[in-house]
């Protein structure tokens, strides 16, 4: 049975998680504060971990380092406040797999949960790729692993190498994809020089996290954010 | 502030005052029914007693017959006599008596100048009057005593008309004066000296001897010495007799000059030959005359009276002074009417005015006059008489 | 002696002096008198004791030889002349008392013989005697011949003669007496002149100046008046001189008074504030400058009939929780007037006494603050709602974890209905509840939101500072209880109500314990200590005060920081924690009911936090106003 560990100073918080993580059949440890969730974690080596960022003590971000520091494979999540972006970046900075937002809802559980599962599989710290879709009619890109601040003028090349012109551009992000902060800001230089080129971007397969994401720092006003359906 | 001053002035008026001096009682003194007290007290002995026994019978003579005739006012007037020989003490010792013992209404017929002028201070406190007294002095004259009536003239006037006479007369300049050193001879010499200097003399020598006494030697001698002309001689008879004859038997023949006072038929019986020209002045005429001159009327009733009363005695000058102060004496009770008091008396004795003696020589008293008689007489000793002169 | 005292000065001095005077003189001819009357009896005596002793001698012969004439002569000798006045009379006796020589002319005068007889046996002596209604001193003395006796001399001495000269002396002093008194009648009435006369003089001027005419010191009459004295060089000149000083001064200081009183008079007309002058009593306004009808809209003769308290609201309590009187210097801030319109006008007030009062006045001035407050509870809103951002972030977390618990357990069933799984029962209530309690959790979190922002109005009301503590209690002490932190109240029932709003005061005791519940938390967790967390609640009565002290042993303030706490915007909670605002309004609201607010900590040890408010005094000095 995988394990979980969920981190949080909110006793209510966990007692849900607990319930919920359990009825999804998941052995569950919990922590209610970021000391002893890393105790736990050395104890246990849970694959999944799920913490809260705002705690007394140590908090969210700290646990995240600690535990990365220790495991780079294991999946953190980070819950954030509702809304609160600045944290949620600092996450993906320091390579949060993933992060939720308070309230939890079963939708946004279950994706985390699902891309944490499909990402167990790929390897740990995949680079950036852009791959073109073949077979389909608009251009198709797929992307993966780490997207970060190097990574947008790839993507722009990759995709102008094409040469396409009023085209929709669609791109997919797979399971293993993931940003942090410098890649957020280049993703969205890029789709401005894209729009520049009068070419339509289109975001697939955007965890409805991600997509919140997306949406706060203003990227669904410069493309199209598709959210990926979960499955079950 | 009134009631302040009212305090005051009560105060101040209770400062009393002191009270009168005799009172209506004594006035009335030796006043009875029948009688009038009159005292004397006087030479009757010793070495002046002539002086006083004569002019004693002179008065009685008179106040025996007025008392035969009734009296005055129906009182008889009777004589109470004391002896003082002549001694100022005595006299006023007897006066004393007189006043307070006897009670006598007034005192009369005093002799001699110190003894009266001794009784003075009496008769002011008894407020008693005295009339008639053989001193010519002047201290009963001056300053005036309402009690004293005089009536002879005084020494002053004898001593001037002997200056007169001396000086004026007889121009005789070198004057001394022989004195008995007493009251009298002292105011004697007063007198003389006075009247010289009017004619601007001194006596030349003064002599003098104690009254009481014969010792007249030293005095004489002091006269000599002076060689005087003429000696005014103020003194008694047995004095002035012994210094008359001694200047006499020692060649020293000036006038002699004598006052009333002396005793003049006394003196001139004493000194027999030695007396002739010897000046004396009177103050009475002569009482009987010898002379062609006819006896003056009140002179023959004193002649008459003595006859009838002391018929051994002989009429003489201090005799008739007597009797006339009897007669003023009774015309002063007479006058003062039955009520008698001694303010009465004197004032009635006073209201006598030229009263006729009958001697020619009228008598008057007045309110600043308590001399009855002026007149001074020169009588001179021839034959051992006294005659009168010129 | 009443009578006396009502004389005038001039005539006390007068009749003193007189007085005294006659009084002197009295006593100085009485003792002379005295004095000389006994001198002169001596004398007389002694004369007489002489004249008799001559006569002894001149008689010692004569009465041994008993020669009465002699002796009478001698008798009347001693009387001679001017001795008649003296020597009544003489007696001369022998050795038995007869008489042997006397001078009673007229006759013995009264008992004189026996007195004679009784005095003939005696030695030398004075007898004092009437004779006759004469008074004399009869002397007796003895004629000796070796020791016998052989006679006496007697003597009468006229008293009389003394008695005359006393008289004529009585008469001498009363003269003199006369004369001194008339002397000094008026000399003395000259001397009280000379002292009063400038007196009344100067009398009449002071009447004259208490009437106002100042310039009397100028007139002729009275400078004459100062020459004639200033001759004398004395007391009185001096007095002069003074009076004429003080006159002097007087006027310049009636002057000056007049000079301020238009002074003030436009400064009261034209001063930029309103000025109320009020009195002292009821404070009722008698006058009112033109700037304040201006400002408050009401007329000066409506204003006149109102008091102050009619304008305003103005309250029991002041910042030194005495009541409102005006003895000293008086001010309050941001007291609340109404216009006539009814709309609020904050002041700040100024109260003195007036100068110059006769009557009881305070002077009043307003400042019209209004636009400075309104300003202030602007800043105040709008650093409330500058923050509400910062506030909201802390909020929405705090609202988040309800928020979730309750998502994530209503999903969670769904889940379960979903998957047609039965939740087991244990699961279910703990769900259901948990449910239940962060929707109870969230509602006060948004209330307490809601009553942080609410603008409060200024009406205060009468608070009871333990109540507060204890509805405080009641929303945050399970939390507190469940975070292992012991709030212990240990509130003083005595205590004063204060002048407040309720709510408000919550909000300061639910911020400082919330505060010392977050310094406990950072103590225990990042000091390491774990010794049990305790908050301590503590209030007091002080002397016209209420004090409230948060205590807790939490992490403490640096010191450095103790000031800069009190700051807005200071928090040393991170980002999206902490209001940062909490301290610093605490602050304002602690002030807005004049009240203080201090903090003593021991960094490591604990934190006490000191509030303290005046007491409300009865109510009936408070207007409560409501809102328009």
């Amino acid at each position: 049975m995988t394990q979980v560990l969920v981190i949080d100073d909110e006793k209510p918080t966990l007692s849900m998680f607990r319930l919920f993580l359990a009825a999804y059949g998941y052995e569950v440890f919990t922590a209610q504060s970021g000391a002893e969730g890393l105790t736990i974690f050395k104890a246990h080596h849970p694959e999944i971990v799920f913490t809260d960022i705002k705690m007394p003590g140590m908090d969210g971000l700290t646990v995240l380092k600690e535990i990365r520091s220790l495991d780079q494979a294991s999946q953190i999540i980070v819950i954030t406040g509702h809304g609160d972006l600045e944290k949620a970046m600092e996450a993906m900075d320091l390579d949060a797999s993933d992060f939720i937002n308070k309230p939890v809802d079963r939708q946004a559980l279950d994706a985390a949960l699902d891309r944490a599962e499909k990402r167990r599989q790929l390897p740990a710290g995949m680079q950036f790729t852009v791959s073109r879709k073949p077979g389909s009619p608009d251009l198709f890109f797929i992307l993966s692993g780490r997207f970060t601040g190097q990574d947008p003028d790839l993507l722009f090349e990759q995709i102008t190498q094409n040469k396409i012109n009023d085209q929709t551009v669609i791109l997919d992000m797979d399971a293993g994809f993931s940003i942090n902060r410098a890649g957020i800001a280049g993703l969205i230089r890029t789709i401005e020089r894209l729009r520049g080129q009068n070419i339509r971007v289109v975001l697939k397969n955007v965890s409805c996290n991600f997509s919140r994401l997306f949406t706060m720092v203003g990227l669904d006003k410069l493309a199209e954010i598709r959210e990926a359906r979960v499955a079950d | 502030m009134r009631w302040i001053a009212g305090m005051i002035f009560l105060i101040c008026a209770a400062c009393s005052m002191p009270p009168e001096n005799g009172s209506i009682q004594d006035s009335r003194n030796g006043i009875s029914d029948k009688e009038i007290l009159i005292g004397s007290s006087l030479a009757l002995g010793g070495h002046a007693g002539y002086l006083g026994t004569q002019m004693i019978q002179g008065a009685m003579s008179y106040l025996s017959h007025i008392n035969h005739q009734g009296g005055v006012h129906g009182r008889n007037i009777r004589l109470i006599l004391m002896d003082d020989g002549y001694n100022p003490s005595q006299c006023l010792y007897n006066t004393q008596q007189l006043i307070l013992e006897k009670m006598v209404f007034a005192l009369f017929c005093y002799v001699g100048t110190p003894t009266t002028v001794r009784i003075i201070p009496l008769i002011n406190e008894a407020a008693i009057p005295l009339v008639g007294m053989f001193t010519g002095a002047q201290r009963l004259r001056q300053p005036g005593n309402p009690y004293l009536i005089n009536i002879r003239a005084s020494y002053y006037q004898e001593t001037q008309a002997a200056v007169n006479l001396i000086v004026k007369q007889k121009g005789l300049t070198r004057v001394a004066v022989f004195y008995q050193y007493d009251e009298y001879g002292f105011d004697g010499l007063k007198g003389t000296e006075i009247a010289l200097k009017q004619h601007d003399l001194v006596p030349v020598a003064k002599g003098s001897y104690i009254r009481g006494t014969l010792d007249v030697e030293n005095g004489l001698e002091q006269i000599i010495r002076s060689d005087a002309q003429a000696v005014v001689m103020i003194g008694t008879y047995d004095s002035c007799a012994k210094f008359i004859q001694l200047a006499r038997q020692r060649n020293f023949n000036p006038l002699f000059h004598n006052v009333s006072f002396v005793g003049s038929e006394e003196l001139a019986r004493r000194l027999g030959p030695d007396g002739e020209g010897v000046i004396v002045t009177q103050v009475v005429p002569p009482p009987s005359s010898n002379t062609a001159r006819e006896d003056l009327p009140g002179v023959k009733e004193y002649v008459r009276l003595l006859n009838r009363y002391y018929p051994d005695s002989r009429p003489n000058f201090v005799g008739l002074e007597g009797y006339i102060n009897a007669k003023i004496l009774v015309e002063g009770l007479e006058r003062g009417g039955r009520h008698l008091t001694r303010q009465s008396f004197l004032k009635a004795i006073k209201s006598v005015n030229d009263f006729d003696l009958g001697i020619q020589n009228r008598l008057s008293f007045g309110p600043e006059d308590n001399q009855g008689l002026d007149q001074v007489y020169y009588t001179i000793i021839r034959n051992g008489q006294l005659v009168l002169f010129p | 002696m009443t009578r006396f005292s009502r004389l005038t000065l001039k005539n006390k001095i007068f009749i003193s002096c007189l007085g005294v005077t006659l009084l002197v003189s009295l006593i100085i001819a009485l003792f002379t008198r005295s004095l000389v009357i006994s001198s002169l009896t001596r004398e007389l005596k002694n004369r007489g004791v002489g004249i008799a002793q001559s006569i002894a001698d001149s008689a010692r012969g004569f009465i041994l030889t008993d020669n009465r004439a002699e002796l009478t002569s001698l008798a009347y000798d001693a009387r001679y002349g001017n001795r008649k006045d003296l020597v009544k009379y003489l007696i001369i006796s022998d050795n038995t008392g007869d008489i042997l020589a006397h001078t009673f002319t007229t006759g013995f005068v009264g008992p004189i013989k026996t007195i004679v007889k009784q005095q003939a046996v005696t030695d030398l002596s004075i007898k004092h005697l009437e004779v006759g209604h004469h008074r004399v001193f009869h002397i007796t003395v003895p004629v000796t011949e070796g020791i016998y006796r052989v006679g006496s001399i007697q003597m009468g001495l006229d008293k009389q003669h003394i008695d005359h000269l006393i008289a004529n002396l009585r008469w001498m002093f009363l003269s003199f007496l006369s004369m001194v008194t008339l002397i000094f009648f008026f000399l003395s009435h000259r001397l009280a002149l000379f002292i009063t006369r400038p007196i009344s003089s100067l009398i009449r001027y002071t009447d004259r100046l208490t009437q106002g005419d100042f310039d009397i010191i100028d007139s002729p009459s009275f400078q004459s008046l100062k020459q004639e004295l200033k001759t004398r060089n004395d007391e009185m000149s001096k007095l002069t001189d003074s009076f004429v000083k003080m006159t002097a001064r007087l006027r310049d200081s009636t002057r000056g008074l007049k000079d301020s009183q238009r002074k003030y008079r436009s400064l009261f007309k034209s001063g930029p504030n309103p000025i109320f002058v009020v009195d002292k009593t009821g404070f009722h306004i008698l006058d009112a400058n033109p700037n304040a009808t201006e400002l408050f809209g009401y007329a000066r003769r409506e204003l006149v009939k109102m008091t102050l308290f009619d304008l305003g609201e103005l309250d029991a309590a002041s910042a030194t929780g005495k009541p409102f009187d005006l003895e000293t210097l008086v001010t309050r801030s941001k007291v609340r007037f109404f216009k006539k319109n009814g709309d609020p006008v904050f002041v700040n007030i100024h109260a003195s006494p007036a100068e110059h009062a006769k009557e009881n006045m305070i002077l009043v001035g307003t400042t019209d603050i209004t636009e400075l407050v309104e300003k202030d509870s602007q800043l105040i809103q709008a650093s409330k709602m500058a923050n509400l951002e910062k506030m909201s972030a802390g909020i929405a977390h705090e609202i988040n974890q309800p928020l979730n618990a309750i998502k994530m357990g209503s999903e969670y069933l769904c889940l379960m209905q979903e998957k047609k799984q039965a939740v087991p029962p244990k699961d279910l209530n703990l769900v259901l509840g948990e449910i239940s309690s962060q929707v109870t959790r969230a509602a006060e979190i948004v209330s307490r939101l809601k009553t942080f922002s609410r603008k409060v109005d200024f009406s205060r009301e009468v608070v009871d500072v333990n109540a507060c503590i204890l509805s405080v209690h009641r929303i945050i002490g399970r939390q507190i209880a469940l975070q292992n932190i012991d709030l212990v109240l240990d509130l003083d029932k005595t205590i004063a109500p204060v002048l407040a709003h309720g709510n408000r005061l919550e909000q300061v005791f639910f911020n400082l314990i919330t505060n010392a519940r977050d310094a406990i938390n950072e103590r225990i967790e990042a000091l390491n200590i774990t010794d049990p967390g305790k908050i301590v609640i503590k209030t007091y009565p002080v002397t016209h005060l209420v004090g409230i002290d948060i205590e807790d042993n939490g992490a403490g303030i640096d010191p450095d920081i103790t000031e800069s706490i009190f700051e807005s915007f200071y928090t040393t909670k991170p980002m999206g924690e902490g209001l940062g605002l909490g301290l610093p309004i605490i602050t304002g609201i602690v002030k807005d009911y004049n009240g203080t607010i201090t903090v003593s900590s021991r960094p490591g040890k604990g934190t006490v936090f000191t509030i303290l408010f005046p007491v409300s005094t009865d109510g009936s000095l408070t207007k409560e106003l409501n809102t328009p």
